[in-house]
């Protein structure tokens, strides 16, 4: 069974990451992503990732954001991580700034039941302190993944 | 394990995360005091770990998401029931278990 360490790659994850503002950290987590070879168009997952985070506002609390997308311009479900120690407001509505954002990216041709139970797994994983701090302590990239291999990816891949 | 049995719904207005997250925090948060709780989410995902009306009649409390309309919510009518928006629930699940434990307490003597 995979686990979630398995979408990710030390490339992937940035640690202190340079933006200060929300569209500067997707964008930036994005070019990692297109860098590895993981997207076929930047700009058309920017713009897919833009959709969602139009519908709903994806900071989750507890200082995390997790924008997510579905869609063609994705070759390889991956989860992009980035860390902020200033901080970035997600929502302008809340002062509340996001020190972590997990960039969720999912090919088209994925199952929405697959790239939903991701999300949720995702979601859940989150709320375990020991996994968050984690997260946010890690030392380095190889760390982060460590903490990322025992989580499972119990999702089916059928649509229903 | 205390002899209190809770249940809870959580829902969010699109997608998944901040259901699913909800019913961890709420699940962790009940654990940490020894209380039984049943979460169910409801979600683009459709409905799981249904709370049956036998479930719902056996709960002595309620816990809803009050982002968008609970599915089936007549089955906890006259239940204590307190109900909170899931970012909230997230950030601070201890607040509303102690809320409704508090319409408890009368009858828990």
């Amino acid at each position: 069974m995979p686990s979630l360490g398995d979408l990710v790659s030390p490339r992937v994850i940035k640690l202190d990451l340079e933006a200060t503002e929300k569209w500067e950290a997707i964008d930036e987590l994005a070019s990692l992503l297109d860098q590895e070879g993981r997207l076929r168009s930047r700009e058309a997952f920017l713009k897919a990732v833009a959709e969602r985070e139009a519908q709903i506002c994806t900071s989750v609390g507890l200082g995390i954001a997790i924008p997510h997308a579905r869609c063609d311009a994705v070759k390889q479900t991956s989860v992009a991580i980035g860390r902020s120690a200033t901080g970035i407001q997600w929502d302008p509505e809340q002062a509340e700034t996001c020190h972590l954002i997990l960039l969720l990216a999912v090919p088209g041709s994925e199952a929405s039941k697959t790239y939903m139970q991701l999300l949720a797994i995702l979601a859940r994983s989150l709320l375990d302190d020991g996994f968050r701090e984690g997260l946010v302590q890690a030392p380095d990239c190889e760390a982060v993944l460590e903490l990322l291999k025992p989580i499972r990816l119990d999702v089916s891949t059928t649509e229903d | 394990m205390s002899d209190i049995f809770l249940v809870a719904v959580t829902n969010c207005p699109s997608g998944v995360a901040h259901t699913y997250m909800a019913a961890e925090a709420l699940e962790r948060a009940a654990k940490k005091r020894n209380i039984r709780i049943k979460v169910e989410t409801q979600s683009s995902l459709g409905v799981e770990n249904k709370i049956s009306q036998e479930e719902a009649n056996a709960a002595q409390g309620v816990i809803l998401t009050s982002d968008i309309k609970i599915l089936d919510s007549d089955r906890f009518e006259g239940k204590p029931t307190v109900s909170d928006y899931a970012t909230k629930i997230i950030r601070d699940p201890d607040t509303i278990i102690e809320a409704v434990l508090e319409l408890l307490a009368p009858s828990q003597g």
